[in-house]
């Protein structure tokens, strides 16, 4: 019997190993993946960031000796090397434009942005969760009219883009109501709006996808059987109902709070926010390579350590998980 | 190879936000300001040194609030006493009286030597800074010195430039002695003499300005009692969201455009403000290309393009029609060269192409010699209706016009190449003389701007008589044959006079590209 259950231990740590395994080496070749296309692609853009910084008046004195302060004159491979050295050290240059580190730039807005993203995730896991389990139990016995109302209502707001729906809320909520601030930063409050902007959508996704795991769980057999052994409520709900649909959600949630990232660069112009997407279309747009490349990676990175730890919770939560990546 | 970059505020335009909250300051007229006034930018401030950034409008208003120049300009369009209170200027140069008590936002007191110094930087090519030309002229500064116990700076020219005066009300402004030898420290943390010191920020979202007490430069009849106690300008990128600002009561003042325009428009107790820009949004001609290269079919061109159809279609009608290239806010503006200009006249453009042997194939025109022509215009992304409106009304006299579709990137990277013929482009520059264009439109491509490759004799035999003109008539007569002489030759192409349109709720100002701040008064 300790044998067995030794045996088993050792199965299911080995197992663990495999699965952190796979996944590191996926985030580690996402990530590589990431920095050698970053560097190429703000060079292939058109345009001399050094004319942009000095300006129709350049004297070609000027010019060229921005070009060397830039790095600009260098080989590509050898800007390349020292970009790949940068980016390892955590060291991802100087703007072009303002002379502020990247890391300090990164340092100075990554608030803003998180600070909406994290409100958004919250709304999106809790709403969809909350949403999506009442709309499964609901609608376990058919009642055509909720059914349909639930899939109306999630339909339409989960196929509105951020932008439309920042314009609304703002419209609805600022301009008429005055309940909330219009735009800005720093407070909770002007992080509510951008937060709903961006979590809405994913949200209406979510508890549609959490209502049909619902639906699935609620027909399995050992719910059946915790059913009639007359379980308090509250009890087949954390015990059989909520691990058993949290287990195939947890990844989808994950994927969907790495696009609430991507949707931030959308969001924080609407809201004036002064945050990473905002900086980053900002560099794209004058062609600040150092704060583009430093802003890709970084919110790369935070999209693969999400998409990690959704994964991770997943198998925690459901075994099954874990075992399907293993194998 | 001094030369390039039109600036993405240029292309894409700009936008203003102003806010006002707390207590009002009694102005000189009885009426009030607001105590606190926030201006929202539509891009966030590149750097806070006037001689490297090249930011958009809202730099440009951060620099009118915190430095001065040693003149700058009234309401009125009159060039008025800055730091300096009188001076004594020729073509070749001038000599400048300064004001007694000048300090710095540190506090520090400021010498001649000190303004000269920091003149002096910006006419030293190997700075970069830009619109140094626009002071010194094209041949350059010769000297620049002080006498501080007469309180005075000299400035000799290499070449008489006649616009030394305008160019400094919008260049060279004054940077204090210890921003000049920090250029690194002054990137971000602002030093110089203007009425405002910088004393809050959060990049990326709000600078705050305060009034600073022991400032002495104001303009004649304005006191610290007409200025707002307090500016703030705001990060405010999109325009929908300056609109809601607006509307909300969050801002006072919005610089917008498009749809925006409309929700604010008419609104009660919201003011419109327009400044109109200094110079014209054109078409510019390759001329290094076959196409481009060929008078008649640029006089053709010219003749089929109608500024008022054009302002319709790129502009929603907001901006006003141009025919010639000196804009009625310009100095030596002559309404009768825009009158004798032939526009919008479909059949004459027919005529003269048949006239010069661009016979008709069916529906298009082909070369004098049987072969196809084909115009190639760049599109911009940021207005791509310019050249759908130029590619139909060239199409209307049989010319066949192909666009690419192009980033604001790609156009600049494709300007100074012979691989386009046609752009629309603003011609537009901070000082309101008729030299603003000379750049853009003479010279070899290594030495200027002149990416459309122009070559005009008489153009360019006309500039330096009328840089060195002694008197405003000489002057004027010189710069109107050189506007003629461009025109003629449809070298470019005038087609509107781009207009800003700001809303206050219960202000007015000036405003001439950016916020005059000794210009507000209280509804």
């Amino acid at each position: 019997m300790t044998t067995t259950t030794t045996v088993r231990a050792r199965g299911s740590t080995m197992q663990w190993a495999r699965f952190l395994l796979i996944r590191l080496v996926r985030a580690v070749v996402v990530m590589v993946v990431l920095v050698v296309v970053t560097f190429a692609m703000v060079r292939l853009v058109p345009g001399d960031p050094a004319q942009r910084i000095l300006g129709m008046n350049a004297d070609p004195v000027a010019l060229a000796a921005t070009r060397e302060r830039l790095g600009l004159d260098a080989a590509w491979l050898t800007q390349f090397a020292d970009y790949v050295n940068g980016v390892l050290t955590f060291d991802f240059g100087t703007s072009f434009q303002t002379g502020e580190t990247v890391s300090k730039i990164i340092a100075d807005r990554v608030w803003p942005t998180l600070q909406a993203a994290l409100l958004a995730i919250v709304l999106v896991a809790v709403g969809g969760l909350l949403v999506g389990l009442w709309a499964g139990v609901v609608t376990e016995r058919r009642r055509p009219v909720t059914e349909a109302t639930f899939s109306g209502i999630t339909g339409v707001i989960g196929i509105l883009p951020p932008y439309l729906l920042g314009t609304l809320l703002v419209w609805l909520f600022a301009v008429q109501l005055q309940w909330l601030p219009v735009a800005g930063s720093g407070s909770l409050a002007k992080a509510i709006l951008p937060a709903m902007a961006l979590g809405l959508a994913p949200m209406a996704m979510l508890a549609r996808v959490v209502r049909v795991e619902t639906l699935t769980v609620l027909g399995q057999d050992y719910m059946r059987l915790a059913r009639s052994k007359h379980l308090p409520g509250i009890r087949l709900f954390t015990d059989h109902l909520l691990p058993n649909v949290l287990g195939p959600v947890l990844p989808i949630l994950g994927a969907l709070s790495a696009t609430l990232i991507g949707g931030s660069v959308v969001i924080e112009r609407v809201f004036a926010r002064p945050g990473l997407g905002e900086e980053l279309a900002q560099g794209v747009q004058v062609g600040d390579f150092p704060v583009v490349q430093g802003l890709v990676i970084f919110l790369g990175g935070v999209v693969v350590l999400t998409s990690f730890i959704a994964d991770v919770l997943a198998a925690i939560i459901d075994p099954r998980v874990r075992r399907a990546v293993v194998r | 190879m001094k030369r390039r970059v039109l600036t993405i505020a240029a292309i894409s335009g700009t936008a203003l936000l102003l806010a006002g909250c707390g207590d009002d300051t009694d102005t000189a007229d009885g009426g009030s300001v607001p105590e606190t006034v926030a201006i929202g930018i539509r891009a966030d401030i590149d750097v806070f040194d006037p001689n490297k950034s090249i930011g958009d409008i809202g730099a440009a208003q951060a620099f009118a609030l915190l430095y001065d120049g040693l003149v700058r300009t009234s309401p009125d369009g009159e060039i008025t006493p800055g730091l300096a209170e009188s001076w004594d200027v020729t073509p070749l140069g001038g000599t400048f009286t300064l004001r007694e008590g000048i300090t710095c936002s540190d506090g520090t007191a400021l010498t001649a030597s000190d303004i000269a110094k920091s003149i002096e930087y910006v006419a030293d090519p190997a700075n970069g800074s830009p619109g140094a030309s626009r002071v010194f002229g094209f041949g350059g500064a010769k000297s620049i010195t002080a006498d501080d116990t007469a309180n005075t700076v000299t400035i000799e020219l290499n070449a008489p430039n006649n616009d030394m005066l305008a160019g400094l009300t919008n260049v060279a402004r004054i940077v204090c002695p210890a921003g000049l030898e920090d250029p690194e420290a002054l990137a971000t943390t602002p030093l110089g003499t203007g009425p405002y010191e910088l004393t809050a920020q959060q990049r990326g979202e709000s600078y705050t300005f305060t009034l600073r007490d022991d400032y002495v430069a104001y303009p004649e009849g304005v006191t610290a009692e007409d200025m707002p106690r307090e500016v703030q300008l705001r990060v405010v990128a999109d325009d929908s969201t300056q609109a809601n600002l607006l509307t909300s009561g969050e801002l006072t003042i919005a610089n917008l455009q498009g749809q925006a325009v409309e929700r604010v428009q008419g609104q009660e107790g919201i003011n419109e403000i327009d400044s109109e820009a200094w110079g014209v949004t054109g078409l510019a001609i390759n001329h290094d290309t076959p196409v481009g290269g060929n008078a008649d079919l640029r006089r053709a061109i010219a003749l089929a393009l109608d500024p008022e159809l054009y302002n319709k279609a790129a502009y929603g009608g907001q901006a006003k029609p141009a025919s010639a290239l000196y804009t009625s806010n310009m100095a030596c503006y002559s309404e009768e060269i825009g009158e004798a200009q032939v526009r919008g006249d479909l059949d004459a453009a027919a005529a003269l192409l048949d006239e010069k042997g661009f016979a008709l194939s069916g529906d298009v025109r082909t070369n004098p010699d049987g072969s196809p022509l084909t115009i190639r215009m760049m599109q911009l992304a940021t207005n791509p209706t310019e050249a759908e409106y130029v590619k139909d009304a060239l199409s209307q006299v049989g010319l066949t016009v192909e666009l690419q579709s192009l980033s604001y990137n790609e156009a600049l990277e494709n300007l100074y190449t012979d691989g386009w013929d046609l752009i629309t482009i603003p011609y537009q520059s901070g000082i309101a003389s008729p030299s603003l264009y000379v750049l853009q439109v003479s010279g070899p491509l290594e030495e200027s701007l002149n990416f459309g490759r122009i070559q005009n004799a008489a153009y360019e035999a006309l500039v330096p008589e009328a840089l060195a003109a002694e008197t405003e008539e000489a002057r004027c007569a010189a710069w109107n044959d050189a506007q003629e002489a461009l025109l003629a030759e449809a070298d470019l192409v005038p087609l509107v006079q781009v207009v800003s349109q700001y809303f206050a709720d219960g202000l007015t100002f000036s405003a001439a590209g950016k916020i005059d701040p000794f210009s507000f008064k209280a509804d």
